[in-house]
């Protein structure tokens, strides 16, 4: 396909929307989201002659959205802000295993979410993480990715990773107990 | 104490790496008589279900019409 078969106004309205929601649901920040489309269109146009007809287009974009998120969520400092310092640092370390936020079962929550009443909660309490381990979050549980493939692309160890895994989801589930 | 802490990590390293027997049998030795990792094992089966759930579905974001026609206009500089 040459670069004069692809008009900007078709790429935009046919896979813009589609790119947006893609990048939205894995960085959960409309504004970050919408940037990031719109730096992958422009680079999409000017490398145009690399894409080969083989691979869709809308598979192509996405492809080059999904390295930029990459690459954010990388040089994303793993800004241990105040509130999580404060709930990992203390002296008693096992406080945040044996606290009980008063809340509500996990398995209830879960059964709430099944039933697709709780999404948007679930959504709020990922977006509390910070952005690195967002990334690791939505690079195991969405793409479904491998150990070695989050530990290269999100440069990190692979003890990191699971001692990340591990805090996310002790603040999810705080989150989630406290959000009812 | 830090066994808690130990335990609960290693529940989760287990899902990434390789973890001793003998790890693997301190962990569930320790889950019998610990009500709160035990909680904490439960309750990390469900995190993961939701989580795998969730982000089957993609958010309904747009951008407006006028959003679409600055984007088509700087792409096409």
């Amino acid at each position: 396909m040459s670069k004069t078969d692809i008009k900007p106004a078709e790429i935009v309205e046919e896979h813009s929307d589609y790119l947006l929601s893609f990048a939205m649901m894995k960085l959960g920040d409309l504004n970050l989201a919408k940037d990031l489309v719109q730096d992958t269109l422009i680079s999409a146009i000017t490398k145009l002659d690399t894409f080969e007809k083989r691979s869709k287009l809308r598979t192509w974009l996405t492809s080059i959205l999904n390295r930029k998120i990459i690459d954010h969520w990388r040089k994303a400092e793993t800004k241990y802000t105040d509130p999580v310092s404060q709930f990992f640092n203390s002296d008693d370390n096992d406080h945040w295993i044996t606290e009980n936020f008063g809340g509500i079962e996990m398995e209830t929550v879960e059964t709430q979410i099944m039933r697709e009443e709780r999404h948007a909660e679930l959504h709020d309490c990922i977006n509390t993480l910070p952005e690195k381990w967002k990334g690791v979050m939505v690079s195991k549980y969405f793409d479904e990715k491998s150990s070695d493939e989050i530990c290269k692309e999100l440069e990190i160890t692979p003890s990191n990773l699971w001692v990340i895994v591990h805090r996310a989801k002790i603040l999810l589930r705080k989150c989630l107990q406290t959000k009812k | 104490m830090k066994t808690c802490l130990k335990v609960t990590e290693g529940i989760e390293k287990k899902h990434f790496d390789r973890v001793t027997l003998s790890d693997r049998i301190r962990i569930r030795l320790h889950l019998k008589i610990c009500p709160n990792c035990d909680q904490y094992a439960k309750d990390s089966k469900s995190i993961d279900r939701m989580l795998s759930t969730s982000f089957q579905r993609l958010p309904k974001v747009q951008f407006s019409p006028e959003e679409k026609q600055a984007l088509i206009n700087r792409i096409a500089r």
